[in-house]
């Protein structure tokens, strides 16, 4: 009985210590933060010496928040129900590379940089229920799951909205934390990490998925409001699918991987493509883009309050 | 009625506007057709097939162009142009009254373009690639009328993020694109066709150009249309 009581306790710790360090928000500094149009963007990495370069075309700062959506894994589905928040400082070099669409339209494609706090990606851990099991105590019948970045954000495309083509590239992996399998129970690594390339356009999954859409909600576009240069789009309510990417086996769970076997067996890993879905729900997305990265700092500064 | 109207027809261009219309008329010097260069009584414009007949064209009168659009958003974004040119060729210029005067846009551009927001720039507004344009001339009793009944006219943005081509026309809810047309006088000047929030439909692009199914609002004055393949570019009337 005492055992029993005392499990909970540190699977709640388990979850406690990996939160402090991987998902939770940074304490603020006391200095006024960038509000209106820039609101978010005051650990945007603009003194970084990518933004920095002076053959940049283009240079911009983005937040985005995920508000739902659900992530299946062959025929595990887990819900994503608390917020993920992601931001970034993002570049363009003149002559960089873009794509085009059959429209006619061509999008930069970006490149991303860390922000100044480090945390490019933020989201509190997902409680996810381990098949077959009721899920009483958390920790020990559930995996609880922190998504973490393996990788930098790649090929940035804001015009990709509306097209068949992925609006970024975005490599994870999923820490599981449970008493059971430690402190380093991975599926993806960052060698080798799931690749999600969601869409607000149609995808071309590999069978057995079949197409899905997502949605490209509105998109406003505005001035600065102090008269600054800078490109303020807003991009609300947009739902953002993937369909085509592959999820790895587990691996660091349990002593000396002892056992990966157990992840795998219960949550159908390694899945190949064609048999997991991504969704991203209540997409808000906000990029302050600028040509010259001096009068988008002095933008950004000026709305702070 | 139809017979003592002068008209003076415009091209108009950008987003959704039609060019100039008429033509017909047998051959030559043919006289009695519902296009007309010179006077009111003058000679027939020649009706070709599209590439064949004879060139009109016309260009902004003193005021500019401007064509205002939503976002998807609902966020109201206006392109204002200064300069505009079309060129089209009459494919049908019947006798007055028998039928209607229909002509095939063959060339419709916008320049010197801006736009109200900050950041973005008007690349070009043109016929979309391998489209032309195609209008009529009605009469209502009271005006006589430049109906563009095809179009699809593609405004291409730059932003740093990229390329935006959006495309305008009519499509959907618009049927088609409705001038005013005013006869010049007997010099030849003074003809109009004015265009007055005219609605224009979304027909493709990006969420930023607008939401399915939206529309523009177009406004534009045009100047007197002129037949530049008779010596002296006449003015053109309308019977």
């Amino acid at each position: 009985m005492k055992r029993l009581r005392t499990i909970p306790a540190l699977a709640l710790a388990l979850v406690a210590a990996t939160a402090g360090s991987a998902g939770a928000v940074a304490t603020q500094t006391t200095a006024a933060q960038p509000t209106g149009l820039y609101a978010g963007m005051g650990t945007c990495p603009l003194s970084s010496a990518q933004l920095q370069n002076p053959d940049n075309g283009e240079v911009g700062c983005v937040i985005a928040t995920v508000s739902g959506g659900a992530f299946t894994v062959g025929g595990v589905t887990v819900p994503i129900s608390s917020a993920i928040t992601a931001k970034f400082g993002a570049y363009w070099p003149n002559d960089g590379p873009s794509v085009t669409f059959p429209d006619g339209t061509t999008a930069s494609l970006f490149s991303t940089v860390t922000p100044t706090d480090g945390k490019e990606l933020s989201s509190k851990p997902i409680d996810v229920p381990v098949p077959g099991l009721a899920n009483f105590f958390p920790g020990v019948t559930s995996a609880i799951t922190q998504v973490e970045l393996a990788g930098p954000i790649t090929d940035f495309a804001p015009l990709a909205t509306g097209e068949n083509f992925p609006l970024f590239r975005l490599p994870i992996k999923l820490h599981l934390l449970n008493l059971f399998l430690g402190l380093n129970c991975y599926v993806g690594s960052n060698t080798n990490p799931i690749l999600l390339e969601p869409t607000t356009g149609t995808t071309s999954p590999p069978p057995p998925n079949q197409p899905i859409s997502g949605d490209p909600g509105s998109i406003a576009i505005n001035n600065d409001p102090n008269g600054f240069g800078a490109l303020v789009v807003g991009f609300t309510g947009a739902s953002l699918v993937d369909n085509s990417f592959s999820v790895p086996s587990a691996g660091g769970c349990g002593i000396g991987g002892s056992l990966n076997w157990l992840v795998n067996l219960l949550f159908g890993l390694g899945s190949a493509a064609g048999h997991n879905t991504l969704s991203f729900t209540g997409v808000n997305t906000t990029l302050a883009a600028d040509t010259s990265v001096s009068d988008l700092a002095d933008a950004i500064a000026a709305s702070a309050k | 009625m139809l017979k003592s109207r002068l008209i003076s027809l415009a091209a108009a261009a950008a987003l959704a506007v039609g060019g100039a219309i008429m033509a017909a008329a047998p051959a030559s010097a043919a006289t009695g057709c519902e296009l007309n260069y010179g006077s009111l009584s003058g000679n027939c414009v020649t009706a070709g097939n599209g590439t064949s007949g004879d060139n009109l064209s016309a260009a902004l009168a003193s005021t500019n162009s401007t064509f205002s659009f939503k976002e998807s958003s609902g966020a109201a974004v206006t392109i204002t142009c200064t300069h505009a040119s079309f060129v089209a060729q009459a494919t049908a210029n019947p006798a007055e009254d028998v039928a209607e005067a229909t002509e095939q846009v063959n060339t419709l551009s916008f320049s010197t373009c801006t736009i109200n927001v900050a950041g973005v720039s008007v690349s070009s507004v043109n016929l979309k690639p391998t489209t032309v344009g195609a209008a009529t001339v009605a009469d209502d009793g009271t005006s006589n009328l430049l109906n563009v009944t095809q179009l699809n006219e593609q405004v291409t943005l730059h932003t740093g993020l990229g390329n935006v081509i959006c495309d305008y026309g009519v499509g959907g809810s618009v049927s088609q694109v409705q001038g005013v047309i005013t006869n010049p006088d007997a010099s030849g000047a003074g003809g109009s066709i004015a265009f007055n929030d005219d609605p224009v439909a979304y027909l493709s692009g990006p969420s930023f150009c607008g939401a399915s199914g939206s529309t523009g609002s177009f406004n534009a004055t045009f100047g007197t249309v002129t037949d530049t393949s008779q010596t002296g570019s006449p003015a053109l009337y309308v019977l």
